[in-house]
């Protein structure tokens, strides 16, 4: 598997875990305030497309022109999922760039926080080449 | 070239008559961040000679009443207090209002004076005042320690003040007796509407305060980065107080005089800098938060959150409330320091 396509892999695997932990009612909250969110992870070159309807989380196509853009490495990611430094800490740091964010949709965006970092660590685990070891 | 705009007008202590609240029973409403530091202020101006005035803590928060019994005061509920009052100071804050005043409305008698804290209630319509009572605003723009230290040193701080509603006919007068006795008159207040002092307090802390942190933040970690000492960045962005003093020059001379007082080397760098910004895309984000604040949908925000059990606190806290990042961990090192 190449190191594009493991990454990919564990995306995906992400998505569709955070799904599963989202109540119907968080999952309406997210598809009206924030549709679709997009990732950009430098350290990888990647970039993921998360489009949120009222039934389920879906990857997406990228936009060009995204409302809501989270920036960060992928090894950001993986050190808040794992606990090896917070978000917070990144945030202050100026590893973690969001683009779209105010208070309007803050609680929408929190929401989405803790499924996501459960769901990437779950989804690492799972896969057989850790991504960590593999895309960097 | 003249301003814009007309100034608001200036009261200092020369346009108060602090009398009209002798005698008088004051209710602080909440004793928090602010209403302490004002209950204090309050009772050492006018709780005592003659005919002194009585000075009672409102709160129905069981550690704030502890904490005003401690220091003095008389206590009861929130509406109890609101009942004896001639003049009620309402310091609950912000997004509490619209929840516990119709009860404190229920309570007031005619006549009696609601000072608010800051406009928000009102300038969003989330509170509608009983049409027999005096509706005034006297913001202090001072977080508590400062109102405290300042009237404790002789020299007052700056306020926002305005008539809301006007039952007796003397509502200007009495807010201006309330702002001299609070000691806020020795520096001055200038007057607003609730809907002025509430954008422009927002408008500040979410268009200003965040390019600022932010901007403390980045030089702090490319400097790092870039082998610059972390306690050095520290001294030179805060805990030496030199930026203190910078502002408190602009205060007194001026904001481009105190920039020209750098000497040459600094406005060489600085200005030059400063030009390759990009204003007309910070300005652009600046407009958005204003926008979102005139219309209501920043109050919108935040009453939803009161409404909900604040859900964003506990992330919010852990962003700003950690210390394991490099920041916290140089400042705890200093401290340490003999």
């Amino acid at each position: 598997m190449s190191v594009v396509s493991a990454f990919d892999a564990l995306m995906h695997r992400m998505i569709e875990l955070i799904d599963g932990k989202l109540s119907a009612v968080q999952r309406e909250k997210l598809a009206a305030a924030m549709p679709q969110i997009q990732w950009d992870f430098p350290d990888v070159n990647a970039t993921l497309c998360l489009a949120a309807s009222q039934t389920q989380l879906q990857v997406a196509e990228p936009l060009d022109e995204p409302l809501f853009l989270v920036r960060m490495n992928h090894i950001t990611l993986e050190d808040a999922a794992f606990g090896r430094r917070s978000l917070g800490a990144s945030f202050l740091a100026g590893r973690i760039h969001v683009r779209g964010l105010n208070p309007l949709r803050l609680r929408e965006f929190i929401m989405l926080v803790d499924p996501l970092l459960e769901s990437y660590r779950e989804a690492s685990l799972e896969c057989a080449n850790s991504p960590s070891a593999t895309v960097s | 070239m003249s301003a814009p705009t007309a100034h608001p007008r200036l009261f200092r202590e020369k346009d108060a008559d602090a009398s009209l609240l002798h005698g008088k029973t004051i209710a602080v409403l909440g004793y928090g961040l602010l209403g302490r530091p004002l209950a204090l202020n309050v009772r050492d101006t006018i709780g005592q000679g003659e005919p002194a005035s009585t000075i009672i803590v409102g709160s129905d928060d069981d550690a704030s009443s502890v904490q005003a019994r401690d220091d003095g005061f008389p206590t009861d509920s929130l509406v109890a207090a609101a009942q004896q009052s001639d003049v009620a100071l309402m310091l609950l804050p912000d997004e509490v209002q619209a929840d516990r005043c119709p009860a404190i409305w229920a309570a007031l008698r005619p006549g009696t004076a609601v000072v608010f804290a800051s406009g928000y209630a009102l300038a969003y319509g989330l509170v509608t005042p009983p049409k027999e009572v005096d509706i005034v605003l006297f913001a202090p723009r001072m977080g508590g320690d400062a109102i405290r230290k300042r009237f404790v040193d002789g020299r007052g701080y700056m306020a926002y003040l305005g008539v809301e509603q006007d039952f007796t006919g003397k509502a200007r007068e009495l807010v201006l007796a309330v702002a001299a006795v609070a000691g806020c008159l020795k520096f001055g207040a200038l007057e607003m509407t609730a809907k002025q002092e509430v954008v422009l307090d927002l408008f500040v802390e979410q268009a200003f305060g965040p390019w600022l942190g932010a901007a403390m933040l980045s030089t702090f970690h490319v400097g790092v980065e870039a082998g610059l000492p972390a306690l050095g960045l520290l001294m030179e962005l805060y805990l030496s107080g030199e930026m203190s003093e910078t502002f408190a020059q602009m205060a007194d001379e001026g904001f481009l005089p105190s920039t020209l007082s750098h000497g040459f080397a600094a406005s060489f760098g600085g200005m030059t800098r400063a030009l390759s910004i990009d204003r007309e895309q910070m300005s652009e984000q600046m407009r958005s938060i204003l926008g979102e604040i005139d219309s209501g949908a920043f109050a919108e925000a935040l009453q939803d959150e009161f409404r909900n059990g604040y859900p964003c606190r506990p992330f919010l806290n852990t962003v700003v409330g950690g210390d394991d990042d490099l920041i916290s961990c140089t400042e705890r090192d200093y401290r340490q320091m003999d």
